[in-house]
């Protein structure tokens, strides 16, 4: 049993939490507010995130949630709009209705602003108050960047301007999320920085990348720390390259004008795509505490070198779509899109080789593509082990394949090696067969979405799936040579890929041994 | 009497090599064993439900049916219109076997790599040597001393088994149900300006359609705070106050309804939301007044009770702990029926 006495002086460890069964509930109570909230991503993933929360249980009992946007609502109106958008994304067993949609309503409350006008944050900071006093939410807040990211440093003025900053003390904490695109480029990105980090301390800031938040991508780190099978094999004396694939068969859809000032470099190699090579690539950590996994995080991304100028070239491969077919339908090329430039220089495919300049992976490269209106969506990882050193068994015309481990992100979810097999018979003959594990088939439940857990974690303080500056910045650092040469060299075969191929013809070049998508 | 696992066996490698429709992931050995017709398909129905979540070989030894039963087929998940199989399973007769066939039943269709749960849905498990016979030898033993009477005579059961078998580990889905309650509960007092409270509690009161239930509730508390049975209504606290407890049946089984606790200045009131029963509304008045919150209730199905009895269920040492301290409580009651 253990001790269970008055407690004296501060002491408030509560004695029925000990031993409890693990509840994924989250403890602290906190106001979370979502800049934005009237946008597509607030009704699309954020809020139906939160609800799906609070179904679950996960939320804290004592929260409260703020939407704050420039569309005009009243708490009721806001209220109501977010039961509509809950109707519409939220699966039907998880409608909002009876008491448990009455308690989330009625902690609901909106406040229409510009962002302009310190004011409306001087508003914020009465109703975050007040919602101490009606909801139990003990001076913890959450603020949750949904905006257009030229806003970001916007907001975040104002929060300081008007006390919202972190006060360092015991009422309450203070965190603030921030959605990606973090900068456009480097130069850019180290500017929201520096504006950031007047009022947020590092830790306060938790950057948002949802690929992290996915189940298969955390995975990664379960497949190589907690197995003894993988570990003594995942190095240059074993494996001969490492492919990381993020496809799209949609296009750029309503996101044109955004798109064509980003392209495919910068809306997923810079974040999602290293993301993933971080993960695959970096040393075992001392413990799961996010610091221990940043670190190793931002330590393999520093043993990376950006491409010189001249060799960007021979390092990177670039492409823009035309018109084409997917799905037995006829789609537009990526110039007729709606917002796009009809000569637009933008890539709507990159692919990049990098070397990771360490003891472990010396002479590994590392080949990472993305794009859009490819053959199908698939992200993946392809881990291609060497060939058998010596052959001895099977016929001389048996194609004997490397081995491969093949970690699947989207949309299956799970893991599948290859490896080679007798085909049953008086003969030796050998042939390639996948072991395939699936998530759905292995433990039949749904991966919750990945805005779940990482809005889950940041109200918990836990950063682990949160990328922290320095990666960010190394990221950026990582392409910048290949942006700028793109930027500034018009690429006179684009279109140079039809809409549902595999891609522009460049890219084999850079890499024969792609997975066909 | 012997059973004819040969056969059984024989046909399960055939459904191998010829159907193609064999798992392709397993996690675990599921034996099922009933002898009560009127559980049989309650049963059978939420293991099916383990067993499309969790890919299991499922054993179903029925003790209605003779051993001329016997059935091998496959736990299977309507997906994408077509069926996809997520488990073998296994039925056999068992009417009439003693321990030893049973356990070498259990031991030759056991998948080999796999540990065993076995989920025992018979009465009696204090005095029946098939169970005393087979659990040592599972990895979990799953009970439910609330499934086939709503009074205390399956927690009793229970805790006199345990008492003589220490080392079996065996989990209780009457304790597992109350999960979200302990949570809401342990909720009131979280945080320093309200944790005194905590220790100052004079009264509980527990509305549950079955006992079982209400004593593990009082037992978890009375363990947690080192409160001592003191008669058949009250504990006393270690420094001797008195906490007086009431337990009234109301409400559907295996289900609490509500529970208060009473402080010398302040409520805490955790009860069914009204027209729904999947949530908890929570109420705090007086001294340490909070304002009204609620807590979903989820997970509290059968299949989701035994997935956590597998997950979390081994060497609990709350649970222990609790079981214990129920067994003092009963014992108190014992006396005054005396």
């Amino acid at each position: 049993m253990i001790a269970a006495a008055p407690p004296a002086g501060g002491n408030s460890v509560n004695p029925l939490r000990a031993g409890l069964p693990p509840s994924d509930r989250i403890d602290a109570p906190c106001s979370i507010v979502f800049f934005g909230a009237s946008g597509d991503l607030f009704k699309r993933m954020l809020l139906p995130a939160v609800y799906s929360m609070r179904c679950n249980g996960t939320l804290p009992a004592d929260f409260a949630l703020v939407g704050f946007a420039r569309t005009p609502y009243d708490d009721d109106g806001f209220r109501e709009y977010c039961r509509q958008q809950l109707d519409e994304f939220m699966p039907p067993d998880r409608k909002p209705q009876g008491s448990l949609w009455d308690d989330f309503a009625a902690r609901m409350s909106y406040i229409t602003a510009g962002f302009k006008d310190s004011q409306d944050f001087v508003k914020l900071k009465a109703l975050l108050a007040r919602n101490d006093e009606r909801f139990g939410t003990s001076g913890n807040h959450l603020f949750y960047l949904a905006t257009p990211p030229a806003v970001f440093p916007v907001v975040v003025g104002h929060l300081k301007k008007a006390g919202l900053d972190p006060r360092n003390d015991d009422r309450g904490w203070t965190r603030i999320v921030v959605e990606k695109p973090f900068g456009t480029d480097l130069k850019t990105a180290r500017t929201l920085q520096r504006e950031i980090e007047k009022v947020f301390s590092e830790s306060a800031v938790y950057r948002i990348d949802h690929y992290l938040g996915k189940e298969p991508v955390q995975d990664i780190i379960a497949l190589r720390f907690a197995n003894t099978i993988f570990e003594p094999i995942w190095n240059r004396n074993y494996v001969q390259s490492v492919q990381i694939t993020a496809a799209e068969s949609l296009g750029v859809e309503e996101r044109g004008a955004y798109y064509d000032h980003a392209g495919a470099l910068r809306d997923m190699i810079q974040n999602h795509v290293i993301n993933l090579l971080a993960l695959v690539a970096m040393e075992p950590p001392i413990s799961s505490h996010a610091d221990d996994i940043r670190n190793e995080k931002y330590k393999v991304l520093s043993a990376i070198a950006p491409p010189a100028y001249d060799d960007v070239a021979k390092t990177s491969a670039r492409g823009q779509y035309g018109p084409g077919t997917i799905d037995g339908q006829p789609v537009k090329g990526y110039r007729q899109e709606a917002d796009v430039a009809p000569d637009s220089n933008t890539e709507t495919f990159a692919a990049v080789q990098f070397c990771v300049n360490n003891w472990r992976w010396s002479g590994v490269p590392f080949f990472l593509r993305s794009g859009k209106r490819l053959a199908r969506k698939l992200s993946e990882i392809v881990v291609t082990f060497k060939p058998i050193p010596h052959r001895f068994y099977g016929a001389s015309t048996d194609d004997i394949q490397p081995n491969l481990l093949v970690i699947k992100i989207q949309p299956d979810e799970g893991i599948a090696m290859r490896f080679e097999a007798k085909v049953p018979g008086p003969k030796d003959h050998v042939r390639s067969v996948y072991m395939d594990f699936n998530y759905g088939s292995g433990f039949g439940v749904v991966s919750p979405p990945a805005y779940e857990r990482l809005i889950g974690d940041a109200i918990r303080g836990d950063a682990t799936l949160f990328t922290r500056w320095d990666a960010v910045e190394r990221a950026w650092e990582l392409v910048t040579p290949t942006l700028d040469v793109w930027k500034n060299t018009k690429d006179f075969a684009f279109p140079n890929y039809a809409a549902g191929s595999q891609g522009p013809p460049t890219a084999p070049a850079l890499f024969e041994g792609w997975r066909r998508l | 009497m012997s059973l004819d696992l040969q056969s059984i066996l024989g046909e399960l490698t055939l459904r191998r090599r010829n159907r193609g429709d064999v798992m392709d992931v397993a996690l675990m050995t599921l034996v099922a064993f009933f002898e009560d017709a009127a559980v049989a398909e309650w049963l059978r129905d939420r293991i099916h439900s383990l067993a499309v979540k969790d890919p299991a070989r499922v054993i179903v030894l029925d003790g209605t049916a003779t051993h001329e039963l016997h059935h091998v087929g496959a736990a299977c998940d309507e997906h994408d219109d077509c069926l996809k199989t997520r488990g073998e399973w296994i039925e056999l007769g068992v009417q009439g076997s003693d321990p030893d066939t049973l356990q070498s039943a259990i031991s030759a269709l056991a998948l080999p790599q796999t540990p065993i749960v076995l989920v025992w849905a018979s009465g009696r498990i204090g005095t029946d040597a098939r169970f005393a016979g087979i659990s040592p030898n599972v990895r979990t033993v799953v009970y439910n001393s609330s499934a086939l009477d709503d009074g205390q005579g399956g927690l009793r059961e229970l805790i006199a088994f345990v008492q003589e078998h220490p080392g079996v580990s065996i989990c209780d889905l009457a304790y597992l149900r109350l999960a979200p309650w302990q949570e809401s509960i342990a909720l009131f007092f979280d945080g320093k300006n309200v944790i005194r409270e905590l220790f100052d509690l004079r009264r509980v009161e527990i509305s549950s359609g079955s006992e079982a239930e209400a004593y593990y509730l009082l037992g978890w508390l009375a363990s947690r705070l080192e409160w001592s049975a003191h008669c058949a209504d009250r504990f006393h606290n270690r420094f001797g106050t008195e906490i007086e407890f009431t337990i009234s049946r109301e409400g559907s089984p295996r289900r609490i309804r509500r529970v208060a606790l009473h402080s010398s200045q302040t409520q805490f009131i955790a009860e069914l939301g009204r027209e729904k029963t999947e949530v908890i509304a929570l109420t705090v008045t007086g001294a340490a007044q909070h304002p009204d919150r609620c807590h979903p209730i989820t997970n509290i199905d059968t299949a989701a009770l035994i997935e956590r009895a597998i997950l979390t269920g081994h060497d609990d040492r709350i649970f222990h702990d609790t079981l214990l301290a129920a067994r003092d409580i009963l014992a108190q009651t014992e006396k005054v029926h005396r």
